[in-house]
């Protein structure tokens, strides 16, 4: 049984979220997955509250291994969001991943 | 009108390898029937609740199957509400039997999960939230979001977890048919492992199978009866995505489903002696006692800790063990709550009892007051 279809199909905006920021509300990392997900364990889900113009809380898997904590502000990035099977399409869509504030010199 | 609960019953819940959905359901209706001192030709209607017979068992036809198991083949109908299944069988018979269609019901819920892998029960229950909306989320995953926010918000702590859990596999050592007879530590389930943190494996319900099933009737008992009643019932909905929701630290649809109950009932939370709710995690049942008005917001884990929710604190909660060491058969459970609550009623050892039953993570909610006296 595969989500992708039902999961992109409802989110073909993804451009428009793509480079949006938002801070996280909350956070749980997830170690046993479904079986999509299974090869990214484990991974931070995280639900995040965005300014406009996008003002609504949304979850999302974060797209790298670095830890998130709640406060984080997190950027919009395209991902990939499940490990495919040998027929299946490979599901891209929308990650979140941690803004690095670089230090001004 | 009142509605009495004539006969209940509940299957042994467990991993069953001998007995299949169609043994179980076939099982519990004809316990029901025989408590309730009924032939089978008395019941008029017959109320399914069931999440994933069509995914988990290949069956998708479960009202006529049902139906199939009586000589008169009565009218059947099969109710879905994730985990809120057997709740919600139960309100759509009571409106059948408030409505005056018919006068004696049968309400039976079923769920058969352990014939599949681990993996697919997983996937199948994550089905349970928006899967337009929260790709990547495991049904823990979204109650781990869940505790998170109750522990910014109000410190619970760990031990106050672990203590839901302890607490309930100690209570479900008295019951004869519960999946889980043995007691756990509180270093077991501090310690076991994470499945999404801070959620471990023994703070989470078990895949189960099992059914529960009742006998709801509006007739009149011949001499008086010890057969309990419903005093109060409630349903609320809250939307099925978590990021949409109000609140992250309350389950707003229990609060209004509990408002209701309690209002039909003319009684508060405070008149409760015992309850069974949905501690589907052990976050969950925190919450359950908070949102049904048993402890303040925020107190639910102290209140665990102190023993307040035990025998001999200030009311028992899941006297059953609970879905967390009772079971989980999802579509069962609901149905399950009230059965057991109506024979410890009808055994005196109780006069009132409140079953709190949740669907999904709190996108449906029902609530049932039962007692001995029409309100």
């Amino acid at each position: 049984m595969s989500t992708a279809p039902v999961y992109t199909r409802s989110n073909t905006d993804w451009s428009a979220w793509l480079d949006l920021t938002g801070k996280v509300v909350v956070v749980t990392t997830v170690r046993v997955a479904p079986p999509a997900q299974h090869l990214f364990t484990p991974y931070d889900l995280v639900m995040v509250q965005f300014k406009r113009p996008r003002a609504k809380r949304k979850i999302f898997m974060a797209a790298s291994g670095e830890s998130i904590q709640p406060g984080d502000t997190v950027k919009c990035v395209l991902r990939r969001l499940g490990v495919p099977d040998a027929t299946s399409l490979i599901n891209y869509g929308i990650k979140v991943a941690k803004v690095t504030k670089v230090a001004k010199v | 009108m009142r509605i009495n609960i004539a006969g209940s019953t509940i299957t042994q819940f467990g991993e069953l390898w001998g007995r299949s959905l169609r043994d179980l359901l076939f099982e519990a209706m004809e316990q029901a029937i025989i408590s309730a001192q009924l032939e089978p030709s008395a019941i008029e209607a017959v109320f399914v609740a069931n999440k994933a017979g069509g995914s988990l068992a290949q069956q998708r036809h479960l009202n006529a199957l049902a139906s199939s198991w009586f000589p008169h083949f009565p009218p059947a109908l099969r109710v879905e509400a994730a985990c809120a299944s057997g709740g919600l069988a139960m309100i759509a018979a009571e409106d059948a039997l408030l409505s005056q269609r018919f006068q004696t019901v049968l309400v039976v819920g079923v769920e058969k999960m352990t014939d599949v892998p681990v993996g697919e029960v997983t996937e199948v229950l994550a089905t349970a939230a928006d899967m337009e909306q929260e790709i990547g989320s495991t049904f823990p995953a979204l109650y781990a979001l869940l505790a998170n926010a109750h522990i910014q918000a109000f410190g619970t702590t760990r031990e106050q977890l672990s203590t839901v859990a302890v607490k309930n596999h100690a209570h479900a050592i008295d019951n004869p048919v519960a999946q889980f007879r043995k007691a756990v530590s509180m270093e077991q389930v501090s310690h076991s492992a994470l499945v999404a943190d801070p959620l471990r494996v023994l703070d989470c319900s078990p895949i189960t199978d099992g059914a529960a099933a009742v006998v709801l009737s509006t007739h009149s008992p011949q001499k008086k009866s010890t057969k309990p009643c419903i005093l109060g019932r409630g349903h609320a909905q809250d939307t099925v995505d978590l990021a949409s929701r109000a609140s992250l630290t309350e389950l707003a649809a229990t609060k209004r489903a509990a408002a209701q109950a309690y209002a039909q009932a003319h009684l508060t939370p405070k008149d409760l002696p015992v309850a069974e709710v949905h501690d589907c995690f052990t976050i969950a049942e925190i919450l359950a006692i908070e949102d049904l008005g048993f402890v303040a917001k925020g107190e639910g884990g102290p209140a665990t800790l102190r023993q307040d929710t035990t025998y001999q604190g200030k009311i028992v909660i899941n006297p059953s063990g609970g879905l967390k060491a009772c079971g989980h058969p999802v579509g069962a459970t609901g149905v399950k709550q009230v059965a057991y609550l109506a024979q410890l009623i009808e055994q005196n050892l109780y006069p009132l009892a409140l079953a709190h039953n949740v669907g999904g993570s709190g996108g449906t909610a029902v609530v049932h007051i039962l007692g001995k006296e029409s309100a």
